[in-house]
């Protein structure tokens, strides 16, 4: 399917000792060719690094806590420098199904777009988050339509793949707090372009979110006020970026 | 109030919001710290534009001239965000001191690997 295409599956992971292990095997038993299995231990106390690596994944550990923004750059960064030609996100908690890879895979080879986000509300199947942050996914979801034109059911999942393009692009300049939805509006002003797949996703088998209710507060407000004024910026050439990775 | 000083504040806040919201989309200040900034800036827009709401708050708390409850206000929004920038540069220095030790510590790991390989050369060599 890929002839000779170097894929890195980027894992962040913060504290997920409970699940990695299991994460790693299924990325494995689900994905039909060779891929390279990268855990970003994102500042864990626990012993995340040390059971991803009996596992037999490689890691990188982060001195400190970056978030998911930091450490999914991280990612980039090594995929970047690596010379890879696709990068996976999939996340260490457990929410994500690695059986959806191939198919986003695939689905990114046979397209034009640069990257292809797993939707859990496409199909509405699987795990749908609480009403809460239904509510919240859906209010960001008409605010990226409205900013990109674009039609984004999950403008909040951490679920994609994307092609060489945006692992450079995203080595230089990823958004910190919520990359997510930012990183959407981003890559339209650099001219890339997205499509997104139905995937089911499972709740939070161990471990605990990150993102308290006050915090999904301040992030909403973040990310309404980092949209609306990237909005404002005209269009970007990747090429104006001068610092290297 | 008097009007002047009212349009004065209004055009110096309008202003200074310009200046923070280019400086967003410029990339040199990041969001985080911004909205401090931009809650600030809002609240002296709105006193500005509705000097009103300030003569009643000013009567409420005893104030006899209504512009200095407005610049005592902006005087404690000011504090706030210096004491926010100094939470952020005391994370920020931990931050580097974590780094450097782990940097050294890398670096010591790093030439001891060089002079391993290098004893070892030494040692087939012979």
């Amino acid at each position: 399917m890929t002839n000779n295409k170097k894929i890195i599956v980027i894992v962040p992971a913060y504290n997920e000792s409970g699940h990695i292990k299991e994460v790693i095997r299924e990325i494995r038993a689900n994905v039909p060719v060779v891929v390279d299995i990268v855990i970003i231990d994102d500042g864990s106390v626990d012993d995340t690094s040390s059971r991803a690596l009996a596992a037999g994944a490689f890691v990188i550990q982060l001195p400190y806590n970056l978030g998911i923004g930091g450490a999914m750059q991280t990612g980039y960064r090594y995929a970047a420098q690596q010379h890879y030609d696709y990068a996976v996100r999939i996340d260490g908690d457990g929410q994500h199904d690695p059986a959806d890879i191939s198919a986003m895979l695939q689905a990114l080879l046979e397209s034009d777009r640069d990257m292809f986000i797993g939707s859990r509300f496409l199909t509405k199947e699987g795990y749908q988050s609480t009403w809460m942050r239904k509510i919240g996914i859906f209010t960001l979801s008409k605010l990226v339509g409205l900013v990109t034109g674009e039609h984004v059911t999950d403008p909040t999942s951490g679920y994609n793949v994307c092609n060489k393009k945006m692992i450079h692009l995203f080595a230089k300049q990823y958004p910190t707090d919520y990359p997510e939805v930012e990183s959407l509006i981003m890559m339209k002003q650099y001219g890339c372009r997205f499509a997104e797949l139905a995937v089911k996703m499972k709740p939070r088998a161990s471990g605990k979110s990150s993102i308290s209710s006050w915090k999904s507060i301040y992030y909403m407000i973040k990310v309404v006020l980092a949209v609306l004024i990237m909005r404002t910026r005209k269009t970007q050439k990747p090429q104006r970026l001068e610092r290297s990775f | 109030m008097t009007t002047t000083i009212v349009w004065l504040s209004l055009l110096v806040s309008i202003i200074f919001t310009g200046f923070i919201i280019h400086f967003i989309r410029k990339q040199v200040l990041k969001e985080q710290y911004a909205i401090l900034w931009l809650i600030l800036s809002g609240m002296m827009i709105f006193f500005s534009l509705f000097p009103v709401t300030l003569d009643r708050l000013a009567m409420m708390l005893n104030v006899s001239y209504a512009p200095s409850l407005l610049y005592f206000l902006g005087f404690i929004g000011t504090l706030c965000i210096l004491l926010h920038l100094t939470i952020a540069v005391s994370m920020l220095s931990e931050r580097t001191v974590t780094l450097a030790q782990k940097l050294a510590i890398h670096e010591e790991q790093l030439q001891q690997n060089i002079r391993n390989s290098n004893n070892y050369g030494q040692m087939e060599g012979e």
